[in-house]
Parts: C-alpha cells; sequence; structure tokens
C-alpha cells in the first residue's frame, strides 16, 4: 500500500524516532511503512491519521496495478 | 505513552499498586531456584563424585538462568527503557510470526528426514533420546532466527 506518511512526517519537522516514540511502536515500523513494504495494523492506520489530523483515506493508498 | 521517567534499565514488577524494582525479586528467587535445581541434580547422581564440587558448579551454572527466567516473568515491560507500547503492531512482530511459521514446516521437514535416517542406518536404534531432542531445539531456534534474518534483509 502507498502512502503519504513521511511527507507528512517531514511537514512537521519529525524525525522517524520521533513519529515511532509518537505511535509506540519501533523506528524500523515507521521505515517499512514509508517504504511501502509494510502495512500497518487498522488501529495503527488509524491512530496515524489520528496524529496527523487527516483521514485514513489521505494517508494510505492501494497500490495501483 | 508511558513516563519515560518511570523506565528503568531492568525495569520493575507490579503487585496491585505497588512496584518493584525487578531484579530484587529475581535474583534472590535465581538463587534459589539454581540451588533447588542443583540438589536434584546432586540427588539424581548426575552431579558427578565429587557431590559438593558438582552441585556448586550445577548451582553456579543454572542460577544466572534462573534468575533470568524470574525476571522475564516478574518484570511489567510498560516500565523497561526502550520498550514500545505497542510491540504487537510494530514490523518485528509480524517478522517473528512469519519467521515461527515456517519453522514449524523446517522441524517436520526435519523430523521426517531424521526418522528417514534411524531407519536406514545400522546405529539408529542406538540414538539417544537426549540428543534428539536437543537435535530438535537447535534446529528450531536455528530456523525461527535465520527466516527472521532473511524477512528483515527482505524489508
Amino acid at each position: 500500500m502507498e502512502n503519504l506518511l513521511s511527507e507528512h512526517r517531514k511537514s512537521m519537522e519529525w524525525s522517524q524516532q520521533r513519529l515511532a516514540d509518537e505511535l509506540g511502536v519501533t523506528r524500523q515500523t515507521i521505515i517499512s511503512i514509508e517504504r511501502g513494504r509494510f502495512d500497518p495494523s487498522l488501529p495503527l492506520a488509524f491512530r496515524i491519521a489520528a496524529l496527523f489530523n487527516k483521514r485514513i483515506e489521505e494517508l494510505f493508498f492501494p497500490e495501483k496495478d | 505513552m508511558s513516563e519515560v521517567k518511570t523506565r528503568t534499565k531492568w525495569g520493575r514488577a507490579k503487585f496491585g499498586n505497588r512496584q518493584i524494582p525487578a531484579m530484587r525479586i529475581a535474583i534472590p528467587c535465581g538463587l534459589v531456584l539454581g540451588t533447588i535445581l542443583s540438589l536434584v541434580a546432586v540427588w539424581n547422581g548426575i552431579a558427578g563424585p565429587n557431590k559438593s564440587l558438582g552441585g556448586t558448579v550445577f548451582a553456579v551454572c543454572l542460577t544466572i538462568p534462573a534468575t533470568m527466567l524470574v525476571w522475564a516473568l516478574v518484570v511489567d515491560r510498560s516500565s523497561l527503557q526502550g520498550a514500545v507500547d505497542l510491540p504487537e503492531q510494530s514490523i518485528e512482530s509480524q517478522w517473528y510470526q512469519q519467521a515461527a511459521a515456517g519453522t514449524q514446516i523446517d522441524v517436520i521437514l526435519a523430523a521426517i528426514l531424521g526418522v528417514l535416517a534411524l531407519s536406514i542406518f545400522p546405529s539408529g536404534n542406538n540414538a539417544d533420546p537426549k540428543l534428539i531432542l536437543g537435535g530438535v531445539i537447535a534446529i528450531s531456534i536455528a530456523s525461527v532466527a535465520i527466516r527472521y534474518q532473511l524477512l528483515r534483509r527482505k524489508t
């Protein structure tokens, strides 16, 4: 799944570690999500969306075939 | 998110509303457990002809793992420095689950090959069960470790 996590994180001038700490997950998790190699669980996706004050659909997109 | 200032290197154990440093429980319990296990070894005659020396060696060797076992059982992980709040939602958890699932297949395959080998070779009837079980454990540990690293590198 594609996402705009990296863009939103950088717009807040947060490091990956800072974002990981805010979400309660590991930095590796953030790295993998931003690279599109790990799809977050639904609860985690909702937490991410709430953190950036966005809807999930504004952050995550299905991969184009 | 838990307050960072309440987290320590070895963490705390929670008993109701009280919190006690986990090592304060683990070390004495580990000493007792190590001593009990060494006494069992001496009583069963596996500590060697010199019971005092053998018992001491067993106690020394078993106390540290016994201490860490008690620590792992009593520690509240939210009080540990560096522990994330939601490990089950981190990618490492997915790696471990995938690695463990693959390890199940590896162990079954190894067991099949082992049974085949023991059936074919003449010395198979004298195989030591302790070695076989130890081999199963070793294969399990190696399999999950290798699979975990491969998943980590792939991601």
